[in-house]
């Protein structure tokens, strides 16, 4: 298995990567699987499930593979490339308060988004490489650097701040 | 494309079971076929092509930015929606929300089609799809039902 993901909303449904297999659906807390998708032709990195409106099911997935950040609604329709970002994507996550709002970490650095994916900007860099970002449930943004050190922002990347952990 | 897998262990655990497609999935009406099929060729063909083949580049936006009319066949994935979605499709029609114009680019039928037309219409696209894709859409239907009183 390369990724797992929680549902949104659900709280019994878990979406689970493996690889040359693609992703897996569990509605029952993981006593039971569906293979869904053979995901994107890139490949899975890491996963996310977000309630962000418009999807025709009950939201969408946003994947970070080698080649940009993939979405897809969660029925499986079509995997469409996120803003066409060409760069390896270390990690994707959005903003539980605001979820057309996305942060991902790449090989380039820091970038965000606010209208689900279509467009990126950079964020303020933390000075060393980022190789996760994760937001919480009250909008806070964390960042791993890949030494290992972790860094706080409160307005999606404008300003960090270290956390002693 | 869905893999159907029987008895495969996921994770390594030994205790997952996997959910594999049925092995049938009910009987479409003939006669509903039929009437899905004239409907489908009146009102949808134009669109998503007479052999259901879908508008060309249809996984890439348009010059206007709009996603192209999918195609209905297996190679498509309206096979993946349940009943009730498909039904509020047609019904409601729709658009990617990642397009370009803010126009419907399927548009409804609620007032052009009966419910039972509609339904018509749906059975005659899983005459489609492959086995495995009826199973699957059908466990999906099963999972999701109706979304309004008029399916």
């Amino acid at each position: 298995m390369v990724a797992v993901a929680a549902h949104a909303t659900q709280s019994d449904t878990v979406y689970a990567v493996v690889r040359e297999h693609g992703i897996y659906r569990s509605q029952e807390s993981g006593k039971t699987w569906r293979l869904m998708d053979s995901g994107p032709q890139e490949g899975i990195r890491q996963l996310v499930h977000s309630n962000m409106a418009g999807s025709m099911q009950t939201g969408w997935l946003f994947a970070a593979t080698p080649k940009g950040v993939r979405r897809i609604m969660d029925c499986f329709c079509l995997w469409q490339s996120a803003g066409h970002l060409a760069s390896q994507i270390l990690s994707v996550t959005y903003d539980p308060k605001q979820p057309e709002h996305l942060a991902a970490a790449t090989e380039n650095g820091l970038l965000r988004s606010v209208d689900g994916g279509e467009n990126w900007t950079e964020m303020e860099p933390l000075g060393s490489r980022a190789v996760a970002a994760a937001f919480t449930r009250s909008g806070a943004l964390f960042a791993i650097d890949a030494d290992g050190k972790l860094f706080r922002s409160a307005d999606q990347g404008g300003a960090w701040e270290q956390v002693n952990a | 494309m869905l893999k159907v897998l029987a008895g495969a262990m996921l994770l390594g655990t030994g205790h997952v079971a996997i959910a594999h497609a049925a092995d049938e999935s009910p009987p479409l009406d003939p006669d509903s076929v039929k009437s899905g099929r004239a409907i489908y060729e009146q009102r949808c063909a134009s669109c998503h092509g007479a052999d259901a083949r879908g508008a060309p580049n249809w996984q890439e936006p348009d010059e206007r930015g709009e996603l192209p009319a999918p195609p209905h066949n297996s190679q498509g994935h309206t096979w993946r929606h349940s009943d009730a979605m498909l039904y509020e499709m047609i019904a409601k029609g729709m658009r990617d929300p990642f397009n370009k114009t803010t126009r419907l680019t399927m548009p409804p039928f609620v007032d052009a089609m009966s419910p039972e037309q509609i339904r018509a219409v749906i059975a005659y696209l899983k005459t489609l799809w492959t086995p495995e894709q009826r199973a699957f859409q059908s466990e999906e239907s099963r999972q999701q039902p109706s979304l309004s009183k008029s399916q």
